[in-house]
């Protein structure tokens, strides 16, 4: 049973563990505003806007592909569809600004732009008051970046969101409840069941009672096999309310190395933050977006950090240190945990070192030295895809006119992402230049590599 | 391996020239790390 607010009216549904956001919508509530194109969380035609309270007492949105999205993960929550925007016939800003500016021709696309756009008008509003906060150019990419329109063309789009921008008082027409997001939903059966454990000791024990059952956080990976693959799941593991594993921590390891323990959660952007700290001086991107996919899946993903190695995909980042796991199939109540270097941590396609009943307690991204030397670059379709094609991240430093500590990583070229560490061996001494770091070892792994 | 994200051979290939231009910077004479392109995370996107 999920109890949420949908447009803020209390609703509550029962659905089985593997339903989507969208289907719930479309299916069980007959909601048919909000639209499935790819069903895998790239194009956005299902954008959907989910409301929290965070430690303030105020509404946060953020934009969610509802395709990809666990309707569980409603519970406690606010959903705002494009049905709850307009208020009889006075349209929402991010609604009328698309008419004004002509922002739809065929139409599908349209109800995932405007609640990207909704959120958008949202977040500028929190951050500066009733009044919205002018709008960069980076940002709305950034927001728009997840939504693909493929015959109005996006400059009308784009004239539309400026324009939103002047239009002080459209958000307060949306309700403003205040969610619980302190009740998950736990209502267990024998047969089916969402779990939402809400401490680390809870989920280990879920995790030894139940090893099969899948876990999710974002469902950006995991819902795939539901979309694309008909895949049912009688039982799912939901870790994203679990508050042992909301930190950040910085730390030195006994190896001597520094840097910082990334958990689940603490602050929202926290994550981001220790990347940019961990990796000074790094240039970013062109446009905000980063490397990073869209604002949809980009938000799961910014918070629930554990789910890329739960299920790691092989054309995803490159690896930072090491990773801790807790729990194991042991008898009692005690916690066992361990480390593993994240190069021991994948084993095979979608197969990690995760044994029976163990849990990512946490993932060291260590900071990099001041000397080194980092290129980290990524092909993609498109810049907001969320899975590269190529991923290529370069490692070294010089001493004295000489490449030493040479680390090379790519992503999507085999299984599981492929590093050279033995590569320190070939390179490290090379003077750099035609037939050095780039002649033997690169030959070597042009021969070896099959992705 | 090849999928929706592009062939084997085209991901070969672009790890070739992701190799090639990191020849480039490697060789080129500016190794100053205290630079702002000492650290860079690039993305391309290309339609294939």
């Amino acid at each position: 049973m999920i109890d949420f607010l949908l447009n803020g009216q209390p609703r509550r549904c029962e659905a089985s563990p593997d339903t989507s956001v969208l289907e719930l919508l479309r299916d069980t509530l007959g909601q048919t505003g909000t639209k499935e194109g790819c069903a895998s969380g790239d194009c956005g035609a299902c954008t959907v806007a989910i409301g929290e309270g965070d430690a303030a007492g105020k509404t946060r949105y953020h934009a969610a592909n509802a395709c990809i999205t666990p309707a569980h993960q409603l519970q406690g929550r606010a959903l705002v569809t494009v049905e709850g925007l307009a208020r009889g016939e006075t349209l929402h800003p991010a609604q009328a600004a698309m008419v004004e500016h002509h922002g739809s021709q065929c139409g599908f696309c349209t109800p995932g732009i405007v609640m990207s756009l909704f959120t958008l008008h949202e977040s500028q509003r929190q951050e500066d008051g009733e009044r919205p906060a002018p709008l960069t150019p980076e940002r709305l990419e950034a927001a728009l970046g997840g939504n693909l329109c493929r015959c109005t063309g996006y400059r009308p789009i784009r004239d539309a969101a400026l324009a939103m921008g002047d239009s002080p008082r459209g958000a307060s027409r949306v309700a403003r409840p205040s969610p619980d997001a302190a009740a998950p939903a736990t209502e267990a059966t024998p047969e089916a069941a969402f779990i939402q454990p809400t401490t680390l000791e809870a989920l280990i024990a879920e995790r030894r009672a139940h090893p099969e059952a899948p876990i999710v956080a974002g469902g950006t990976d995991l819902w795939l096999e539901v979309t694309q693959r008909l895949a049912r799941f009688p039982r799912v593991v939901d870790i994203t309310r679990v508050d042992e594993l909301a930190a950040l921590e910085e730390t030195t390891l006994e190896d001597g190395r520094a840097g910082w323990w990334i958990w689940r959660r603490g602050d929202v952007r926290a994550p981001g933050a220790a990347v940019r700290r961990a990796l000074p001086g790094v240039r970013p991107p062109a446009a905000s977006s980063g490397l990073g996919p869209g604002a949809q899946p980009r938000h799961p993903g910014r918070q629930h950090r554990q789910r890329l190695p739960h299920r790691r995909h092989p054309a995803g980042a490159a690896r930072p240190g090491r990773a801790a796991m807790a729990g194991g199939p042991r008898d009692g109540d005690g916690m066992a945990e361990r480390e593993l270097p994240l190069d021991d941590f994948f084993l095979d396609y979608k197969k990690t070192a995760l044994r029976e009943g163990e849990v990512i307690r946490a993932i060291f991204l260590p900071r990099t030295e001041p000397e080194r030397h980092l290129k980290v670059w990524k092909l993609s379709k498109r810049r907001e895809d969320d899975i590269s094609a190529v991923l290529g991240a370069f490692a070294w430093r010089i001493e004295e006119g000489v490449l030493r500590d040479v680390r090379l990583a790519f992503g999507g070229m085999a299984a599981i992402p492929a590093t050279r560490r033995g590569r320190r061996g070939d390179a490290g001494g090379a003077v750099p230049q035609r037939g050095g770091l780039c002649g033997g070892p690169c030959r070597r792994w042009r021969r070896t590599s099959s992705p | 391996m090849s999928d929706v994200r592009g062939s084997a051979d085209y991901r070969r290939l672009s790890a070739a020239n992701l190799l090639e231009r990191l020849r480039l910077v490697v060789t080129a004479d500016d190794q100053d790390t205290t630079s702002t392109s000492a650290r860079e995370v690039m993305l391309d996107a290309y339609a294939h």
